[in-house]
């Protein structure tokens, strides 16, 4: 991804939020009012969600106006910076194969030293040799995931997934 | 007033028990030890203890919970001196003053301000606690769904205003928060809403995962964006604070202190604005004005006394009205409920002594950081050498732990990953993650005392402007909202012209 202005952002986020908004009101709308059971206006389940969606579209039209007036000034908000790069691709990644992946399908001390070892091996500093680079991760992870599985399920008495 | 003190005696004797002292000793290290790592916050460090304390008693895991948030709070000014990198939000005011005192070879001698301050920080705090919590407690009693409803809006709308630099993204971030305990099934009707068919969905999102999510996993997804370089700690002198700090600079502690613990009683005002407000005033009132932001002592002391002494001044509005005074205390609220502690009006009338046991936890984490300060400093730091790409996996699988232990269920572990992603792009936007915690926490009491008034006046708006309490709440929030709108249109409307006169 590229770096955007601020600006841009901020236009596109205000009509995000007015969409999301639009989205509850309807939802809200749509939903049971109960005056088979006396419900009245203020006890109806949509009330409260409909005032938030609406305030919701309220305020991004607020910022899309900001924006907008903003960028027809000239104004310079500055740069933003993509919203992700290379580094945070991986790692959300490798949380996202050990969180749907591996947490429950095998046990939990061995799908924790797995995405330790890759996680620490994939973000060592360049400079290590690719031998020891495994080696210590391979380590980190045994010994963390060890750990972290006792210390939670025989001293806290937690229950791992 | 004799009362509370033998209350107090009493919750000391109660928690006096060798057990007791080493889950706060611990606890409080560990808290120590999250503050001090960049990108680890009070706020996910207490999710993620919250979860470790699940099958403790109530006053004992509270307890760990209250050590953690000192020792976090405290444990963030260790990095914000030795590498001008603030541990926790609450320490960024620590840096100005942390810093170029450990580049002048004092570090050593900071670090002991630093571990005075927020020493009498929390002291000064705790006193405030004891005091004020059964006055507000009563003045609470006098508070129906109308003021409740105005609380509840007042801690969104003050965080959002105050906690970021753009108060319209603040509110946006408060008002989306609010939306999210909208979803599952409602108290009046149980009629599903926003569930989508999804059963899991029906019984609504759970606050731990989310703010695991929210505070953790996003916190971990920024941390990770840029490589850390590698952590060069200079050696430093003594640690042990000094009398003579303490007697020259008893004004600035005292006037931090009372700040701090004010900014801490407002609902959603967090500790670093406690800091930034205590330095300004210190800044203000200061002789040696010249100094501030090259090395003052007498800054550094301002800095730390407000962030420490707001703990337990957020703590006040936690007990008296259900509504956190700052987004760590917004975990520790939610954790109380999941203890089955009942915070709120009621509690001076049903378990006063809880009140004394809270003040009991604080003095415990005070403790706890005045030896870690003096004895355990030299080791402590060593912990800011782990190298970033070791730690944040590790963290990962305790917010999976976190997320997954409330309930037993896989399916808050993909509401952590959900909230996880979407704080780490909100923040990225620019947008502040205090609000949107104060508005998961405060939500359900928005809702249920918004119909109930409404209810109750049966549609008539005014008793929510004519009651007193009401109608000062109302005002607040109008003014705020009102003068933070003013301001936006006059900065668009300056940057229409501006270009203009340049060109």
């Amino acid at each position: 991804m590229v770096p955007g202005s601020r600006t841009r952002a901020d236009f596109i986020g205000g009509a995000v939020w007015i969409a999301l908004g639009f989205v509850i009101v309807v939802a809200s709308w749509r939903m049971d009012r109960f005056t088979q059971m006396g419900a009245t206006l203020y006890t109806i389940p949509g009330l409260v969600p409909g005032i938030v969606g609406a305030v919701l579209m309220l305020l991004g039209a607020l910022l899309m106006l900001r924006a907008w007036r903003e960028r027809s000034a000239g104004v310079d908000g500055g740069m933003l910076e993509p919203l992700v790069n290379a580094r945070v691709l991986r790692f959300g990644a490798a949380c996202l194969a050990y969180a749907l992946g591996l947490v429950g399908r095998m046990p939990f001390w061995l799908g924790t030293a797995l995405f330790v070892a890759v996680a620490v091996a994939l973000f060592a500093p360049a400079g290590q040799p690719p031998a020891r680079r495994c080696g210590l991760a391979t380590v980190i992870g045994l010994v963390t995931a060890l750990l972290i599985a006792t210390v939670f399920e025989r001293l806290f008495l937690v229950r791992l997934p | 007033m004799f009362d509370g003190l033998i209350a107090f005696g009493h919750s000391l004797l109660h928690f006096g028990t060798p057990m007791v002292i080493g889950y706060a000793l611990l606890s409080s290290l560990a808290g120590v030890v999250i503050g001090a790592l960049p990108g680890l916050t009070a706020t996910m460090g207490l999710a993620l203890m919250t979860t470790l304390t699940l099958k403790l008693p109530a006053d004992q895991a509270l307890l760990v919970l209250i050590c953690t948030y000192v020792g976090a709070i405290y444990g963030g000014s260790r990095s914000a001196i030795l590498l001008n990198i603030p541990g926790t939000p609450a320490s960024a005011a620590s840096c100005l003053d942390g810093y170029a005192l450990a580049r002048q070879g004092l570090a050593g001698r900071a670090m002991g301000i630093a571990t005075t301050g927020s020493v009498l920080g929390t002291l000064i705090g705790m006193v405030a606690l004891a005091c004020f919590t059964p006055i507000l407690g009563n003045l609470a009693l006098k508070f129906g769904a109308y003021e409740f409803f105005w609380l509840a809006l007042f801690g969104v709308i003050i965080a959002g205003t105050l906690t970021g630099d753009d108060p319209l993204k603040g509110w946006i971030a408060g008002i989306a928060g609010l939306f999210i305990p909208m979803i599952g099934q409602e108290s009046q009707y149980a009629y599903e809403r926003f569930s989508f068919g999804l059963r899991d969905l029906a019984g609504g999102i759970q606050l731990v995962p989310a703010l695991v999510g929210a505070f953790g996993f996003a916190e971990l997804l920024t941390a990770m964006r840029e490589r850390q370089a590698p952590v060069k700690i200079n050696a430093f002198d003594t640690v042990i604070p000094r009398l003579r700090d303490i007697t020259q600079y008893w004004r600035t502690i005292l006037r931090s202190g009372l700040i701090g613990t004010g900014v801490g009683i407002v609902p959603g005002v967090g500790e670093d604005v406690a800091a930034w407000s205590s330095y300004a005033a210190a800044k203000r009132a200061s002789a040696e004005r010249a100094k501030f932001g090259k090395g003052s002592i007498e800054g550094l002391m301002a800095a730390e006394t407000g962030d420490n002494a707001c703990v337990p001044g957020a703590m006040i509005p936690v007990l008296t009205l259900a509504i956190p005074g700052s987004a760590p205390a917004a975990v520790l609220m939610a954790a109380m409920i999941i203890h089955g502690v009942k915070p709120g009006p009621m509690i001076m009338i049903e378990s006063p002594r809880f009140v004394y046991d809270v003040v009991a936890m604080m003095l415990f984490a005070t403790l706890g950081i005045l030896i870690y300060g003096m004895v355990l400093t030299k080791l402590l730091v060593q912990v800011l050498r782990v190298p970033q790409h070791v730690i944040t996996p590790i963290i990962f699988v305790l917010c999976t732990i976190g997320s997954f232990a409330i309930a037993g269920r896989l399916f808050d572990v993909w509401v952590m990953l959900l909230f996880g992603f979407i704080g780490y792009g909100l923040r990225h936007f620019g947008y502040p993650m205090a609000p949107l915690v104060l508005g998961i926490v405060l939500g359900d009491l928005l809702e249920k005392n918004l119909r109930r008034a409404l209810v109750l006046s049966d549609g008539d708006l005014a008793p929510f402007f004519t009651r007193p309490i009401s109608g000062v709440l109302a005002a607040l929030i109008i003014g705020t909202v009102a003068w933070r709108l003013l301001t936006l249109r006059r900065r668009s409307g300056h940057a229409a012209t501006a270009p203009a006169g340049h060109a």
